[in-house]
């Protein structure tokens, strides 16, 4: 917090210059409009809406979440559900069996996370292994995860520091695999990519990649290495030295690409920013490009370059952007 | 209504990314009325504003695992509840009024020559009143942009890193529009100023 607010000082200093070069007597009126305009509205908002109508809210909040009945409740953390279980059990014997019948068919109904467009996520995973998640990506993982299994599915883009164990750490990513003991390494595989390829770049250890449906094709891939599967090559190519830097520049909110169609740029800005961007021909979309954006403010600094480049211009929709030609 | 500080808002985004109710709870009643009265400055009807802030809390429950790394929980909703705002609007573009409703107070107040440097603090309620809605007329004036950010920063007290993530601009865009904004004040004052100097000789 204390980081921001010295952002603020910064960023505030145009807004004192604007009041210092103001003649003094008309400084002293905007000024005061300024300051009153903040607290005119605290009191203003105090008065529009009662604590009953908030109570009054609130609870048909509840009813809209189903927070009243337990058993609707999909928890995202085994610990709280299960205590509740273990509860019920010493309470009512006839209710155990229902209990034990239900908790069963949870364990087996898989964990699913999806990324929301804008953001990205870290988390442990029970394992001790670590997982950031680029925008709009999905993973699942069973219930007994770090238990009897380490098998995780992903579609979309992430990077893992696996925790070394005996149990295998399998990483599904539409249709390849990706089986290692204890490394680090980033998947790119989006469902929605011309032809759903899957990338692979390990940072650290090795790691076995195959085909699930042709798993005697397996390469092996050592630290700075990158290899891919997709629906056009079946076999895993052959393993290249790659630089990791472009492979994770999502991780610190960059933007690489290396010979990308557009569409598949517009696709990760969509993501990344959670906008929609669509396009005027469809051969817009399959000219390629390469660009490396350090930290881009907003999509629309990325959009005005990429244009300029290729000859297009964009347009404002109400939810994102149009390309068209020039 | 207490406002939310924003430490007290990152551990509520905390104990809500582990499924914590009364922390749900918590943010809820904290921030429901500055919320509504924001939304209604897009819909311009409670009852809609009321729908679309709890729509936002729903969203916020259900993407609860992954809060943990957001940096500014209190420009998170604000976003939420802008975007879904805008959605509503451009779905339902010809049921909106298309005018907005200027109170007759405001009216009077611009036909008064009020100051606002006004060091004393001791203007009555009723001045109060007047200078509440003689602003509120001022800044519905303002470009759409200029108005959305002089608001987020004066009205809900945000800091401009936060307006920038709820506006999906750079912070630098940002201290622009609210500078132009106070630009355009002025120039509003002095034109109503001129106006009332003509009707006082005519």
């Amino acid at each position: 917090m204390a980081k921001m607010k010295k952002h603020t000082d910064d960023d505030s200093r145009e807004i004192s210059e604007f009041f210092r070069e103001l003649p003094d007597n008309e400084r002293m009126e905007m000024l005061g409009i300024w300051n009153k305009s903040g607290m005119l509205h605290r009191e203003a908002t105090a008065n529009e809406i009662t604590d009953e109508e908030t109570e009054d809210a609130l609870s048909a909040l509840h009813n809209k979440l189903n927070f009243d009945s337990q058993q609707n409740e999909e928890p995202t953390t085994s610990a709280g559900s299960s205590s509740k279980i273990a509860g019920r059990l010493t309470y009512f014997l006839a209710a155990a069996a229902v209990a034990l019948i239900a908790f069963g068919a949870w364990l087996y109904t898989p964990v699913t996370i999806t990324v929301p467009a804008g953001q990205t996520l870290a988390m442990e995973l029970r394992d001790g292994s670590m997982l950031t998640a680029n925008s709009g990506t999905t993973f699942e993982y069973s219930r007994l995860f770090g238990i009897t299994n380490r098998n995780i599915s992903i579609d979309g883009e992430a990077f893992f520091e696996v925790r070394s164990s005996d149990v295998p750490f399998i990483a599904n990513a539409n249709g390849s695999v990706t089986e290692v003991l204890g490394t680090s390494f980033n998947i790119r595989s989006w469902s929605t990519d011309p032809d759903r390829e899957t990338r692979l770049n390990v940072a650290s250890g090795r790691v076995k990649f195959y085909p699930q449906s042709f798993p005697e094709s397996a390469v092996e891939l050592t630290e700075g290495h990158s290899s891919r599967i997709s629906d056009v090559i079946k076999k895993p190519a052959d393993p290249v030295r790659a630089p990791l830097s472009y492979a994770i520049a999502w991780r610190d909110n960059n933007l690489a690409f290396s010979v990308q169609p557009l569409s598949v740029i517009f696709d990760e800005l969509e993501r990344k920013y959670d906008v929609t961007i669509e396009w005027s021909e469809p051969e817009i979309a399959q000219t390629t490009l390469s660009t490396f954006y350090t930290q881009p403010d907003n999509v629309e600094s990325v959009l005005a370059d990429i244009c300029t480049v290729k000859g297009l211009t964009f347009s404002q929709t109400s939810t994102g952007y149009r390309i068209s030609r020039k | 209504m207490d406002q939310l500080k924003d430490e007290r808002a990152v551990e509520l985004f905390g104990l809500i990314a582990v499924s914590d109710r009364k922390a749900f709870d918590e943010f809820f009643r904290k921030s429901y009325a500055t919320l509504v009265v924001f939304g209604c400055r897009y819909v311009k009807d409670k009852q809609t504003a009321s729908d679309i802030v709890q729509e936002a809390f729903i969203k916020l429950w259900n993407n609860r695992s992954s809060l943990k790394d957001v940096e500014l929980p209190k420009s998170y909703l604000y976003r939420t509840v802008r975007n879904l705002s805008l959605n509503y609007i451009r779905d339902n573009a010809n049921t909106q009024p298309g005018l907005e409703l200027i109170s007759d107070q405001a009216v009077a107040a611009g036909e008064e020559q009020l100051s606002w440097a006004d060091p004393t603090e001791q203007s009555d309620d009723d001045d109060t009143q007047k200078r509440l809605s003689l602003v509120k007329l001022w800044i519905s004036q303002l470009p759409e942009r200029q108005r959305e950010a002089f608001e987020l920063s004066r009205f809900e007290g945000l800091d401009h890193h936060e307006i920038a993530d709820v506006m999906n601009v750079s912070a630098r865009t940002v201290n622009n529009h609210i500078v132009e904004a106070l630009k355009n004040i002025q120039k509003i004052r002095e034109m109503d100023e001129k106006k009332n100097v003509i009707a006082g000789h005519g």
